[in-house]
């Protein structure tokens, strides 16, 4: 198999007023083609910021500050902007995770697919609008027509994810990175959402990069899922070794979390933990420890 | 939609009633009597009792009110205690006089502010940012006054390339035949664009103090509303189309311009009260000296003529900033719209679920 997006010992920083806040630590990890990685993880735990260096759409005052980032036979770390906006959109697909914050209000959905095409020295004309039809279609939006001509506020949650899913995959990504696709959605439409997703990645051929911090999500979808804890994968797998045998005690506290009817909750304890501010070595991922408060 | 201008414009002409109404009871807010005022301290009660009468101040609070009500809403703002000349013929003709500096004076702010404000977003906490915000705040702490004074001072006395400080019209000049009553319209009238270039030439410093007087705050409002949408999710996902910065610009604007436009407008009504200060540095014909003048002698129907065209061009200001608003963006559009949608057709299928 080949690998699409390999990534090695991806460090980021944000450099804050009151000290140099290391992020992420030494992340390692790929995806290869036709599948699906799922990024669990608690909030602050990095994922976001994973994407988001893979991606270079990390604002300042984040950095990546070492590392590497390959994607299809490219350094993306290495590319200047104007060739790694070309890649954005066309070669990468990003979902985001609140539709509604993510579409622009006052543009038509029509006029937003005509402007990545533009972006991308696509010309614009009847087929193209055609296609982006046939993608709304497919990715289950009905009277895919009055939603072109519309705009954002006059669509429901499911709908609007839709039409984002629909812009990221217009011009064919090889990638799709989805970061929390389903965490603004009703329960319901959640698994429609996923279930669109599944089959216009995967099952075309495309591979995807999905973050959540919902187990059953990964559980169902995901091929292999890499488990962050403060800023460092503290285990990846193949899902069925890591959610049958778990080997790092956070990914076993997280898989006790999961709500199961049949017995009490068990919840990860304390708050989630900032990232460390000063820390000089890289730590092993493995030797990550789950610190004093967590291990009730 | 129409039906939604006419409202805003029934709200304006409420709101225009109640300018009239504050602007009447100016008269018995303001300390000392205008007949007092008229004929010095030491008049006799029969020539007081004389001017007033004249002036109608004897006739009960009703009747004066309402007789200045119908009076103002037909155009008739009184006399001048002083000049006795007609308020509302000095503002006709003297209100183009204050707009030939403060409406370029604005664009030109707009534009300073507009560069700048993106400039040191675009390059936040980079040295380019910090030199914006350095300017901004000296410019800021820096008196509309001060600003001509320093601009005349350079530009007038030290490097000699702007006219004195005398007016609109230099004794050189012909003063165009008049009709209008306002000599730059004039001017275009005659057709002595001579006349007319002389004096836009001497509105220059008028209009650079101005504008740069008003592009600080302006600049300071696209900064900080830039680095808010710049992070926001829609500029993210817009940026993660591949979209080209131009086009996120573009995004990221249509974002804030609702709050920039209001901006602007808020921007303009206070320059008709600073007109006051810049007009007596420049000796200026405009409605700005005229009214300051007015208000240090207690001219009553001067300062109730300034107040009353300061709030209705800001009123005018606000209604069509409110309509247009409200129609550039479709979310307030589709709703201003949806009153008469639902009137003529009851069936309308409900919004995509």
């Amino acid at each position: 198999m080949n690998k699409t997006l390999q990534v090695r010992e991806l460090e980021t920083e944000f450099h804050t007023p009151r000290g140099v806040v290391r992020a992420l630590h030494g992340v390692s990890f790929e995806v290869q083609d036709n599948e699906i990685v799922g990024i669990v993880g608690e909030s602050g735990s990095g994922k976001s910021t994973v994407v988001r260096s893979i991606t270079k759409l990390l604002m300042p005052p984040g950095k990546v500050s070492a590392g590497n980032v390959n994607f299809a036979g490219r350094s993306l770390l290495d590319l200047p902007e104007r060739e790694m906006r070309q890649i954005r959109g066309k070669e990468i697909g990003f979902i985001a995770q609140n539709p509604f914050s993510a579409l622009n209000p006052v543009t038509r959905i029509e006029k937003q697919f005509a402007n990545i095409a533009k972006a991308h020295g696509v010309k614009v004309d009847a087929s193209e609008r055609t296609r982006a039809l046939q993608l709304l279609e497919s990715t289950g939006v009905r009277d895919p027509e009055r939603v072109m001509r519309g705009y954002a506020h006059e669509l429901s949650g499911g709908m609007a994810q839709r039409v984002v899913i629909a812009m990221a995959l217009y011009l064919n990504p090889q990638l799709v990175i989805a970061d929390e696709p389903t965490t603004a959605l009703d329960l319901t439409v959640q698994r429609q959402v996923l279930d669109t997703l599944r089959r216009l990645t995967v099952e075309s051929g495309r591979s995807m990069l999905i973050v959540t911090h919902d187990l059953g999500v990964v559980a169902s979808y995901c091929n292999r899922v890499l488990v962050m804890y403060r800023g460092s994968i503290v285990e990846q797998g193949l899902v069925d070794d890591v959610f049958i045998r778990p080997q790092h005690p956070y990914t076993i506290s997280l898989l006790n979390s999961v709500v199961r009817p049949e017995d009490e909750t068990q919840y990860v304890p304390g708050d989630a933990e900032a990232p460390d501010t000063e820390e000089p070595e890289t730590p092993n991922p493995s030797k990550v420890q789950l610190s004093e408060a967590r291990r009730s | 939609m129409i039906r939604y201008i006419i409202s805003r414009l029934l709200i304006a002409a409420l709101l225009l009633c109640g300018l009239i109404t504050l602007s009447f009871g100016l008269v018995s807010l303001l300390p000392g009597d205008p007949a007092v005022a008229l004929l010095g301290e030491y008049a006799t009660p029969a020539d007081v009792a004389r001017i007033h009468a004249e002036l109608g101040l004897d006739l009960p609070f009703w009747e004066r009110y309402l007789g200045y009500m119908s009076r103002t809403l037909s155009g008739d703002l009184g006399h001048s205690l002083f000049t006795g000349s007609s308020v509302s013929i000095e503002i006709l003709t003297r209100l183009p006089n204050t707009l030939i500096y403060m409406v370029p004076g604005l664009a030109l702010a707009l534009i300073i502010g507009m560069a700048s404000g993106t400039f040191a977003a675009y390059r936040y906490r980079r040295f380019a940012d910090k030199a914006f915000t350095f300017w901004i705040s000296i410019l800021m702490a820096m008196p509309e006054f001060v600003l001509a004074l320093v601009l005349l001072f350079v530009f007038y006395q030290q490097l000699r390339i702007a006219p004195a400080p005398i007016g609109m019209l230099s004794s050189a000049q012909i003063t165009p035949p008049r009709v209008t009553g306002s000599i730059p319209l004039d001017a275009i009238v005659a057709g002595q664009w001579g006349t007319f270039s002389s004096i836009l030439g001497r509105a220059v410093l008028p209009i650079v103090t101005m504008g740069l007087f008003f592009a600080a705050p302006f600049g300071k409002t696209v900064r900080s509303g830039l680095l808010q949408v710049l992070q926001s999710p829609q500029i993210e996902f817009a940026r993660a189309c591949g979209l080209r910065p131009t086009q996120v610009f573009r995004y990221a604007l249509s974002d804030i311009r609702g709050s920039l436009m209001t901006y602007l407008v808020l921007l303009f009504a206070a320059s008709l009260s600073g007109a006051a200060i810049v007009e007596s540095v420049f000796s200026w014909p405009g409605v700005g000296g005229w009214s300051l003048d007015g208000v240090l002698k207690g001219d009553v129907p001067v300062i109730q003529g300034f107040v009353l065209i300061m709030g209705t061009t800001s009123l005018l200001g606000y209604v069509i900033l409110d309509a247009l608003i409200t129609l550039l963006d479709p979310r307030t559009r589709s709703k201003a719209v949806a009153g008469r949608r639902q009137k003529r057709q009851r069936a309308t299928p409900a919004t995509i679920s």
